[in-house]
């Protein structure tokens, strides 16, 4: 199983959308929300996506993106000054 | 006897031991290094630190280390300068540089590097890693070479010729990578699953974090223990800034300050602002940014420690500003000209986010104010390829020489010879 660490920003109009459970049902994948937060003009969580392969995690991505989330890896850029 | 305590989870406070590890397994905050603050006020006072060596060692009661000798190249207590001549074109009395330029490989990364390595070492580590665009690399190879370590460096495939040539003398395992930062990240990410490496910003990063906040005792210290009222510092992976803030805050926890309350600002590149905008829109969420700047020093567009940074600036009251490739490049030059320094586009993007900060009257009449100017610039001449007047060619003849002063003398309007 591959899993990946992110961060999922929406505005507030996206979190009437049953995100977590497409993500199961609909992408067979397993998101484990470790940190979260949801005001009245927008949302987050931290969470860990559980999938059979990188393509995988990577359609359920791909749904959350096409949905106007943005998903960024949970760690920051690598990549340094 | 270390005053190290442990690493804890900035979000949800769990403690953990004092390993390679920086993320909390439990809700993926980040770690950072904690004290024992209590035994540190008794071991860190003002009459010890005055008697330890002029760089950062001098404040090892607050350092993450555990009493082996440290990896050291001598970084830190750099000038604090009193800039006059800046200060007038600028309007603020009492501005000083903090100048990073001057740190053994010349920027601000040599605070942390030190650190990490020496954790490193004393973690056992024998290959040590980092993924850089320039200024991290360079000073991890050199730490590398000091301490007998191997040490991988992944850069860009596009990074700047200078840096690449600063980095390789020391003979690293370099490795450009093509792709984008993306690409980057997750091979870096595969490398340390899969080896034994210290990778000093990732595994070690809250080691290699703590390295930044002796900028902030030094500050304190030079000018004669008090707190600035503002301090001012480029935001790239936003740890820099988030280390100020523990380091003052620190400062008060183990009672050598009474109060500090400076205020914090940070200045990005308007082509890389991911945290100046979450800070223009009061926002707690830092958007990924595409980076489009002359400033590669700057160009981190999912900071690791973005959100920190934006917290360090917004509840200390300070700002963050965001200033284009031009006012860098005029930056730049008006620190060159002004006071002799010459930075890397990071130190033109914090003389530009003053003239803003200033022009907003964020700095009251005789507050103290402190610019990091955090790299040479000496590593990054792309930057001003085509920006500067280039030399007047002659041949080598009295007439010549005396035809180029005298339009000389008539473009700057100075009566009589001009003083070469």
């Amino acid at each position: 199983m591959i899993r990946r660490r992110l961060h999922v920003s929406m505005s507030a109009d996206l979190v009437k959308e049953p995100i977590l459970y497409r993500l199961v049902k609909e992408y067979d994948l397993s998101p484990n929300v470790r940190r979260a937060d949801v005001s009245a003009t927008e949302a987050w969580m931290a969470i860990e996506l559980q999938g059979g392969s990188e393509a995988h995690i990577q359609e359920g991505i791909d749904y959350l993106t096409g949905l106007g989330a943005t998903v960024k890896p949970l760690q920051g850029d690598v990549v340094e000054s | 006897m270390s005053n190290l305590a442990g690493l804890k989870c900035k979000e949800c406070g769990r403690a953990f031991d004092p390993g390679a590890v920086s993320v909390c397994d439990y809700c993926f905050g980040p770690l950072e290094a904690d004290y024992n603050y209590q035994r540190a006020s008794k071991l860190a006072t003002r009459k010890k630190i005055k008697k330890g060596t002029p760089d950062i060692w001098r404040y090892m009661e607050l350092l993450p280390l555990e009493g082996t000798r440290p990896v050291d190249l001598s970084p830190g207590f750099t000038p604090l300068l009193k800039a006059d001549n800046l200060g007038a074109r600028l309007g603020i009395k009492n501005l000083y540089i903090k100048d990073e330029t001057v740190n053994p490989t010349h920027s601000v990364k040599d605070r942390m590097v030190a650190v990490a390595v020496s954790r490193a070492v004393e973690l056992g580590f024998g290959v040590v890693a980092c993924a850089s665009t320039g200024n991290l690399a360079h000073s991890l190879a050199a730490h590398a070479a000091r301490a007998g370590l191997k040490s991988v460096i992944f850069v860009p495939h596009d990074a700047e010729p200078a840096q690449l040539a600063a980095i390789n003398i020391y003979e690293p395992a370099l490795i450009a990578v093509k792709g984008g930062t993306q690409r980057i990240n997750a091979l870096c990410n595969e490398a340390m699953a899969r080896e034994r490496w210290a990778f000093v910003n990732i595994n070690l990063r809250p080691y290699y974090a703590e390295g930044a906040k002796t900028i902030a005792f030094e500050i304190a210290e030079q000018l004669g223990w008090t707190a600035p009222d503002h301090i001012v510092a480029p935001i790239a992976s936003g740890s820099t800034l988030t280390a100020i803030r523990k380091g003052m805050t620190e400062l008060t926890a183990v009672e050598i300050l009474k109060s500090q309350e400076t205020k914090l600002h940070g200045a990005q590149a308007e082509g890389c602002a991911p945290v100046a905008a979450a800070f223009r829109k009061k926002s707690e969420l830092i958007q990924p940014a595409a980076p489009a700047t002359l400033a590669k020093s700057l160009s981190i567009g999912n900071p690791a420690d973005g959100v920190y940074a934006l917290r360090a600036a917004r509840d200390s009251g300070g700002a963050i500003a965001a200033v284009s490739d031009n006012e860098i490049i005029e930056g730049m030059k008006t620190l060159a000209r002004e006071e002799g320094i010459f930075a890397e586009p990071a130190g033109g993007a914090v003389v530009a986010a003053l003239k803003q900060l200033a022009s907003a009257r964020a700095f009251k009449a005789g507050e103290t104010v402190v610019a990091v100017i955090s790299g040479g610039g000496l590593k990054a001449p792309e930057a001003l390829s085509g920006r500067l007047k280039p030399p007047r060619v002659i041949e080598p003849k009295l007439s010549e020489l005396e035809s180029f002063l005298a339009q000389l003398r008539r473009a700057e309007n100075v009566p009589g010879a001009v003083d070469m």
